[in-house]
């Protein structure tokens, strides 16, 4: 046997409850160590090279000769280890197809009734001065959902703005338009929205509510934190109507769950209050936060020691959610949500996310954009619904996201949950969407390891959870 | 559609399941008008799984020619022009209406009758106006919704023969649910629409003409009867005819005289409906064909073949065939009868003694299920 | 494998393949198995009780009742759901061995 090294970048280690996890990077897989695996690593990890037969020497009076090594073989096969000089096959990361459209983000507006403080939309305007998308462009986009999706049964059509329902009526005939257009393809569509909620009526929510829409309500808090940002252009605080009309939304709202998008900024970092009152009190499904860590000036996104503070918050809010799980509930907290769903379906990611190959968004003009947060952007397009897309710009943009994941991220334990971050994040903060998001990696392989822990600990205790909820938490917007 | 038409979307029971023995049929005179060729030759027009059209030479006892139609089968209804030159066949799952020339074996005529929402099939009522310009195509449609089907009223397409290879229908009109029957009149003016009663249609805007009662009919002591609707096949007499099954209220129903078989006519030259019954019902009948010669025989058939007389209204002979057939159909000059359908084979029976004369196997082996037999001469 | 054991699903994959062998191709399998079974074509009695006034053979009618929905919970719908139920067998009384039992479709 030869000299064996011990590949650390293939592997983490979670110890809960007296229990061995062991990460398996490359697959997201999770496995438990048994008492001859766990002496078997800690062995390997004492020297850069290991003796193989020395290793299974030392080790064969504990535990027998014959399972140290299975369990070496058990390790060789996961490529977590291997024999000094031996060489690494490489595999080119799969293409990315050129119909794998999934998601489109329509932006029907510009405009918005109101004027939070934060709001990231570069090219947002009052309602009065907003700029429209036409019909034809909506239907234009629908068509090219529908025909860049290949066999795909089901794709998502999402409304974006501003505030997407200052222009419903053009939402009603893309919706009519989409439904007829996807059954003439043979595929279904379904509807997503993310609104402030103070355009709702009852006959909009019934008729949202007909047409199945995955609902997203932007609500901050309680008063004195929703109040802070979200204020009409005059300046009010909007919670009194927006809670009125959340409460009347949640009361007759029936085909799906909706949920409440929390945005963390300055001095708003009380996680856990947030969340119970927007669930707890208000009767949100499951509230969903998003940090603001780059984009707004100093004094408006989240400082350092507040972004500690934040990440502190989600953690003991998904200790809340471990406890709740282990029992059989589900508190409705997305961010752990998504990232246990990751765990437990095994999903790795070799990009951040789905933007330029599975999703896209077209703007009032046609114009097509990675996502909905580069419309307003001066980040160049890629094609119009008019010309079609730019394939070959995207392609360029994703292979160099794959490349910037592979030098940048290198050997991190959360390479396949992260992937480097959001481009959009990294564009606001860098100014360039290619340069990762490394300002909370440490905080980021927190929350990987986390989520670790709490999914080892609630699939031993509750193995049932995962599959009664499955894809839990809305897509953040 | 910018197509004029009548009917508005309502919600109804599901036609298929609702096809029992209960299609009201209709005699319609023969559509054969036109000239034909000096020396035309009898033909029967049949088909074969998956989706092949058999055009068999009945003097040389053989199949002459076939014609395998692109895409998914099988062939249903079939109507050839009345020049003999072009079979307009249903096929494609019972959705699309297809024309073949039958001299150069191309397709000459398309229409898929499904578009976007609404899917729609044929359910066995096809029809060839006597001028041959325009094809009556039954419809059943649906509106497929997200997670519900909405049963929409059922129609006749008209297509015009010229409409090529991406047909669109020229009008649509209205007719009754259940009808499967579409027969025309000899002088073209009345399209009959065979469902519980017998409906005269305007062929232009469908207006309804006149209605003859069938399954409403006034006879005291008989309930209504049972009507099988598949199958045209009365292009050699212009007479359509078909049996009915029905009860007597007035006996006990062990009594073998309660049973009833009898034969529903219908003369498309001059519109007259008749029934009669000729039996205590012994065995089942599918269909039958009436002589253009002697025009008082019938032949019925099903696993056997039956001679019966319209004057007298008795059963004359009875065979056994060797296998079920479903559909009959007869020669010009009356000697012969052909039963089709089912399996692989026509046989040939003397009108005279029913004995069996001969068959024509189709190559391949395939099954003609319940595709129609036609007699086209050419 | 013995000294790791799967706790994700993924895990489990791993697992089944290095037990196959085919660690490397890791692939999620899912089997879609349906409890449709066909029923005897032929099912109903003749009007006298009997089965002598059945299409004879019975394969002589098992397209002509398939095809037009004859009998909706025995066979496939081969108008709209399940087109290709027949396809390979043109002759029932030859090839009815290939007709296939269906399943759901996901």
């Amino acid at each position: 046997m030869s000299l064996l090294r011990l590949r650390t970048e293939n592997l983490h280690e979670v110890a809960i409850d007296g229990r061995r996890l062991l990460f398996h990077v490359p697959t997201t897989s999770l496995f438990d160590l048994d008492a001859v695996g766990c002496d078997l690593l800690g062995s390997l990890r004492e020297r850069e090279h290991v003796d193989g037969a020395e290793l299974v020497a030392a080790l064969a009076g504990r535990h027998g000769g014959d399972a140290v090594v299975e369990a070496l073989d058990e390790f060789r096969r996961l490529d977590l280890v291997e024999s000094e000089g031996a060489s690494r096959p490489t595999r080119p990361p799969p293409p990315f197809p050129e119909d794998g459209l999934t998601s489109l983000v329509l932006n029907v507006t510009t405009g918005c009734n109101l004027g939070c403080t934060y709001c990231y939309k570069q090219d947002l305007t009052t309602a009065a001065a907003a700029e429209r998308i036409e019909i034809d462009t909506a239907r234009a986009a629908i068509d090219l959902l529908l025909a860049k999706s290949g066999r795909r049964h089901r794709v998502n059509l999402t409304f974006f703005g501003g505030e997407p329902l200052s222009n419903l009526p053009l939402i009603r005939t893309a919706v009519a338009y989409a439904k007829q257009a996807g059954m003439a393809a043979g595929k279904l569509v379904d509807f997503s929205l993310t609104t402030n909620a103070t355009l709702l009526t009852e006959e909009i929510v019934d008729w949202l509510d007909a047409h199945h829409f995955g609902l997203t309500v932007s609500l901050d808090g309680p008063q004195a934190v929703h109040d802070r940002n979200r204020r009409t252009i005059g300046g009010q605080g909007t919670y009194e109507v927006v809670v009125a009309k959340a409460r009347m939304l949640l009361g007759r709202y029936a085909s799906r769950p909706v949920g409440a998008r929390v945005t963390l900024t300055a001095g708003i970092t009380d996680v856990v209050g947030i969340h119970h009152h927007l669930k707890n009190e208000l009767g949100f499904a499951e509230v969903g936060f998003a940090p603001v860590t780059a984009g707004l000036p100093d004094g408006f996104r989240l400082n350092e020691t507040e972004t500690r503070a934040v990440f502190d918050g989600l953690r003991a809010l998904a200790l809340d959610y471990r406890d709740a799980a282990m029992a059989g509930r589900d508190i409705g907290f997305s961010n752990m949500a998504q990232l246990l769903n990751a765990l437990h379906q095994g999903t790795g990611k070799l990009v951040p996310c789905g933007a330029g190959a599975n999703l896209l968004s077209v703007d009032t003009r046609g114009d097509i954009h990675l996502c909905h947060r580069f419309v307003g952007s001066d980040l160049p397009t890629f094609g119009s619904v008019a010309t079609g897309i730019d394939r070959p710009g995207l392609n360029d943009f994703l292979r160099r996201a794959l490349a910037r994941a592979e030098d940048f991220c290198g050997h991190c334990r959360a390479r396949h949950l992260c992937a480097g971050g959001c481009y959009h994040e990294a564009w606001s903060r860098h100014g360039d969407p290619l340069l990762p998001v490394d300002h909370y990696c440490d905080l980021m392989r927190d929350w990987v390891d986390l989520g670790i822990a709490l999914y080892g600990e609630i699939s031993a205790a509750n193995s049932d959870f995962f599959n009664r909820h499955p894809e839990r938490g809305s897509p953040s917007t | 559609m910018t197509v004029p038409y009548a009917m508005r979307p309502k919600a109804g029971d599901w036609f298929m399941r609702r096809m029992a023995f209960r299609a009201i049929t209709v005699l319609a005179v023969a559509f054969l008008v036109g000239a034909q060729p000096v020396a035309a030759k009898e033909y029967i027009l049949t088909s074969v799984k998956p989706n092949t059209l058999v055009l068999a030479d009945l003097a040389a006892r053989k199949v002459a020619r076939t014609y395998k139609i692109a895409g998914p089968g099988p062939v249903l209804g079939i109507a050839p022009s009345p020049d003999g030159k072009v079979a307009y066949v249903v096929t494609n799952h019972w959705g699309s209406l297809v024309g073949i020339d039958l001299d150069s074996g191309k397709e000459v005529f398309h229409t898929d009758f499904s578009e976007g929402d609404l899917r729609v099939r044929n359910i066995f009522g096809l029809e060839v106006s006597p001028d041959g310009k325009e094809i009556f195509v039954l419809q059943a449609p649906v509106r497929i919704g997200r997670s519900e089907y909405h049963v929409e009223d059922t129609r006749i397409a008209v297509y015009h023969r010229d409409g090529g290879l991406t047909a669109k229908p020229v009008r649509f009109l209205p007719v009754p649910r259940r009808t499967t029957y579409l027969l025309f009149s000899a002088d073209g003016s009345k399209l009959y629409a065979v469902n519980w009663d017998v409906t005269a249609l305007d062929p232009q805007d469908g207006h309804v003409l006149g209605v003859q009662k069938l399954q409403h009919w006034e006879r005291p002591n008989y309930a209504e009867p049972d009507v099988f609707g598949v199958w045209s096949q009365f292009e050699q007499s212009g007479v359509f005819v078909s049996p009915y099954f029905v009860t007597r209220t007035d006996l006990d129903p062990k009594d073998p005289a309660a049973a009833k078989t009898g034969l529903v006519t219908l003369d498309l030259k001059s519109g007259e409906l008749k029934t009669a019954d000729f039996e205590n019902t012994s065995v089942v009948i599918f269909s039958s064909v009436v002589n253009p010669v002697r025009r008082n025989e019938v032949f019925s058939v099903y696993s056997t073949l039956t001679k019966t007389d319209l004057a007298t209204n008795a059963l004359v002979k009875r065979v056994n065939l060797p296998h079920t057939y479903y559909t009959i159909n007869v020669s010009g000059d009356g000697k012969e009868v052909y039963t089709a359908g089912t399996q692989n084979d026509i046989g040939i029976y003397s009108t005279d003694t029913l004995e069996k004369l001969g068959e024509i196997k189709i190559p391949g082996g395939a099954d003609q299920s319940i595709t129609w037999v036609r007699v086209v001469k050419r | 494998m013995k000294h790791l054991k799967p706790i994700n699903e993924k895990a489990r994959q791993l697992d089944r393949a290095a037990d196959a062998g085919t660690l490397d191709e890791v692939r999620p399998m899912q089997t879609v198995a349906g409890c449709a079974t066909t029923f005897d074509p032929g099912w109903e009695t003749d009007p006298f009780g009997g089965v002598a006034n059945l299409c004879q053979p019975m394969e002589a009618d098992l397209y002509g009742c398939s095809d037009p929905c004859w009998w909706p919970a025995q066979v496939p719908d081969t108008i709209n759901t399940y087109p290709d139920w027949n396809a390979g067998a043109p002759s029932a009384g030859r090839d009815w061995r290939k007709l296939q039992t269906v399943f759901p479709k996901k």
